[in-house]
């Protein structure tokens, strides 16, 4: 299908002497369009898709004005070629459309750095540059959409809107005020970040200081726009409400729910809000330097995002230093609505009145779940149907705060057990169930730390078996004679040590047809040996280990599915609520063992 | 929206009164200077959407302080009739922010005596 257009490709690198445009620029228009009628065939497509920013991007190349012509190989056959595929693109399967959209956009992204360096003038180019950024960064380093990509997506489209008639005083008023937004946005996020360790501290204090200096620009900009003459200049009106809505967007209040690191890597992502765009509008002379160095800044972060590490959500403690947020909790309840992590550290110590408001915003969110809003619950009563979705929200936030404040119960529960892992896992389905059981009507909230404790006791008795799964409760029937019958004796029947010889011969087929590599650990992980020792036995690291034993357990359990179809015991609970995977997580990096695998290690991955 | 006319010129003035707070704003980065700058966006948009037909001015608006700027503007808009709140639905936030600013910024100067 892509033949055609990787042939062109190739043509354009190597022809010697390819057919030339007289306006690199404006065939780039007319090519940008076949890549999004692909993108159309493969999906929607919205605004902040990186192929909806490149259009945007190009669009604003084309409208700058008085740009000087660029002489280059034409992009015709290439655009036939695009033409072709886009008649031809179909997909047969999800993974079929994921592998089309990154040919696609790795297509898009060589075509648009081919044009950008040919092009001769800087505006044009570095509009080029940010439809570029917009692909190279889905490609290198996708990431989810946030409100504020949405709002920045918005802004690089009025940006382009305005370019035909930004020597108007009213556009580069409303773009400079527009871009201290965006600027005052990122200066507060950047600042956070540094405080909290998320950003170096020499990448931070560079960006800190030349968003200050390209406010101060823009100030210099909006000090020399007379207010009084604004009028003077009849501008469409479509443009100034494009440019309006998306400086709204941008101004209003922030989406709580999204991370602090989610945000700023927006803001990077679009370096800083087009920043070079936005000085050569305003045409600021001190502008135009400092927009390069922060576009400098913003790549170097595309280059590589790791310098930019999860903030911990507003209001969490450092684990070890338990302290109650109670008002914290009734000042913002909604500031803990942080998805993705527990709002306290580990083992808070949390006073009974914080306890009662997060059973309470539980049993809330519980209900807004379940909850009809034609007939809502009593405790949903008054509540507007539209803010349910966040009720639930803050309903697992609370779930996972409980978890959160008794985790460090089920380390010192499992610290010697033998198939610790599995115990452990246990214990956080259990713990889950616990939290959500609790009932601080019934038991005085601030006996939910013993209500947990007794709960994990429970768990630790009864213990898990091999195959790490918790062992049944003993079925205690009551046996009732009926006349004259004798009662059904409980002692096994003769079939049944038939049946168990039988499914122990088929466990240990299943096992005989293991590989080595993940037969011996299964055993010796069988035989209560702890991870770590049969690592070292394989002279692999400990999560390798770990991975063969799951492995080998799949494989068994899967080769057995066909023995078990019979078997009356309902399964535990499958571990799929991603509150308490978050949970597992998070007691993992908080209680790491001490003897984890060295950096690095792992030979045979 | 009949009978409530959309005060186009007072809406240019808050504009103007706005940009000017932000343009002297620009580089605080405390609470107060983001909620200007919400007001702004806010009006903004109002403008974008209500242009006047006629130049709108604000006399001395080159020498007045954020202060000054705040207390004109939500002047201005406390001038307008509240029946416009079906027009311009934005019309309450921005009340309350321009209040909020002009209580800052009276608590911040009663700070530096």
């Amino acid at each position: 299908m892509w033949q055609a257009v990787r042939r062109e490709l190739a043509r354009l690198e190597w022809d010697a002497a390819p057919p030339l445009t007289q306006d690199l620029l404006s065939e780039w228009s007319q090519t940008v369009p076949s890549l999004v009628a692909i993108s159309r065939r493969l999906g929607p497509v919205s605004p902040h898709d990186p192929l909806a920013m490149l259009a945007t991007a190009s669009t604003g190349a084309a409208r700058t004005t008085d740009a000087e012509s660029t002489v280059a190989p034409s992009l015709h056959d290439v655009l036939a070629a695009l033409a072709g595929v886009a008649l031809v693109m179909d997909v047969a399967s999800d993974d079929d459309r994921r592998r089309q959209v990154a040919t696609l956009n790795h297509v898009a992204y060589e075509l648009a750095h081919w044009v950008r360096v040919r092009t001769t003038d800087d505006r044009a180019r570095a509009w080029l540059l940010a439809g570029e950024t917009a692909l190279d960064s889905a490609i290198h380093a996708p990431a989810d959409r946030c409100a504020i990509g949405v709002g920045l997506a918005a802004w690089q489209d009025a940006l382009a809107a305005v370019q035909p008639v930004q020597n108007a005083s009213i556009v580069r008023r409303s773009v400079a005020l527009g871009h201290l937004a965006i600027l005052r946005n990122a200066h507060a996020l950047v600042a956070e970040a540094r405080q909290s360790g998320a950003l170096p501290v020499p990448y931070s204090d560079a960006l800190l200081g030349n968003i200050g200096e390209l406010a101060r620009a823009h100030r210099t900009t909006l000090s020399q726009i007379d207010g009084g003459r604004l009028g003077s200049t009849r501008v469409d009106q479509a443009v100034m409400l494009k440019l309006g809505g998306a400086v709204r967007q941008l101004t209003g209040r922030p989406d709580i729910t999204e991370p602090t690191h989610a945000r700023l890597d927006a803001l990077l992502r679009s370096s800083i809000g087009e920043a070079v765009l936005v000085a050569n509008l305003t045409n600021q002379t001190s502008a135009k330097p400092v927009a390069g160095t922060i576009n400098r800044l913003a790549l170097e972060y595309l280059a590589n995002p790791g310098i930019l590490r999860p903030v911990e959500p507003r209001g969490s403690m450092p684990p070890g230093a338990p302290v109650d947020r109670t008002s914290a909790l009734i000042r913002e309840p909604r500031a803990a609505a942080v998805l993705g992590e527990p709002s306290i550290g580990p083992g808070t110590v949390l006073a009974g009145a914080t306890i009662m408001a997060l059973c309470r915003a539980r049993d809330v969110g519980v209900a807004a779940a379940t909850g009809d809003a034609t007939d809502p619950p009593d405790i949903l009563r008054g509540i507007d149907p539209s803010r349910w979705p966040q009720l639930v929200i803050e309903g697992r936030q609370a779930v996972t705060d409980l978890v959160a404040s008794v985790i460090p119960m089920v380390y010192a529960q499992t610290r010697h057990a033998l198939n610790a892992a599995d115990v452990r896992g246990q214990m956080f389905v259990e713990l889950m169930g616990a939290a959500y059981r609790f009932d601080p009507q019934r038991i005085a909230p601030e006996r939910w730390p013993t209500y947990a404790w007794m709960t994990l006791e429970h768990t630790r008795q009864r213990g898990v078996d091999h195959s790490g799964v918790l062992r049944g409760r003993s079925p205690r029937a009551t046996t009732v004679p009926l006349g004259d019958t004798e009662p059904v004796s409980r002692e096994p029947g003769p079939g049944v040590g038939i049946e168990e010889r039988q499914s122990i011969e088929a466990i240990k087929q299943a096992l005989g047809r293991l590989p080595h590599s993940l037969q011996v650990p299964l055993l010796e992980s069988m035989q209560g040996r702890p991870a770590h020792v049969i690592a070292e036995d394989f002279g692999v690291s400990e999560s390798t280990a770990r991975r063969r034993i799951q492995e080998a357990r799949d494989l068994v359990r899967d080769e057995l599915a066909p023995h078990v179809d019979d078997v009356a015991e309902v399964p535990y609970e499958t571990v799929t609520d991603p509150v308490l995977e978050r949970s597992q997580r998070l007691f993992e990096e908080t209680f790491a063992p001490p003897f984890g695998p060295e950096p690095g290690r792992g030979p045979d991955r | 929206m009949t009978g409530v006319l959309i005060p186009k010129e007072s809406i240019g003035k808050v504009d103007l009164l706005l940009g000017q707070a932000t343009m002297l704003a620009a580089d605080r980065w405390d609470e107060v200077a983001g909620m200007i700058q919400q007001a702004m966006g806010i009006v903004l948009l109002m403008a974008a959407a209500h242009p006047s037909s006629r130049p709108v001015g604000v006399p001395g608006l080159g020498s007045m302080s954020v202060t000054d700027c705040v207390d004109q503007a939500l002047r201005e808009v406390q001038s307008w009739d509240l029946a416009l709140a079906a027009a311009l639905p934005d019309l309450a936030r921005l009340r309350v922010l321009l209040t909020d600013v002009r209580t800052d910024l009276n608590v911040t100067s009663a700070r530096r005596g």
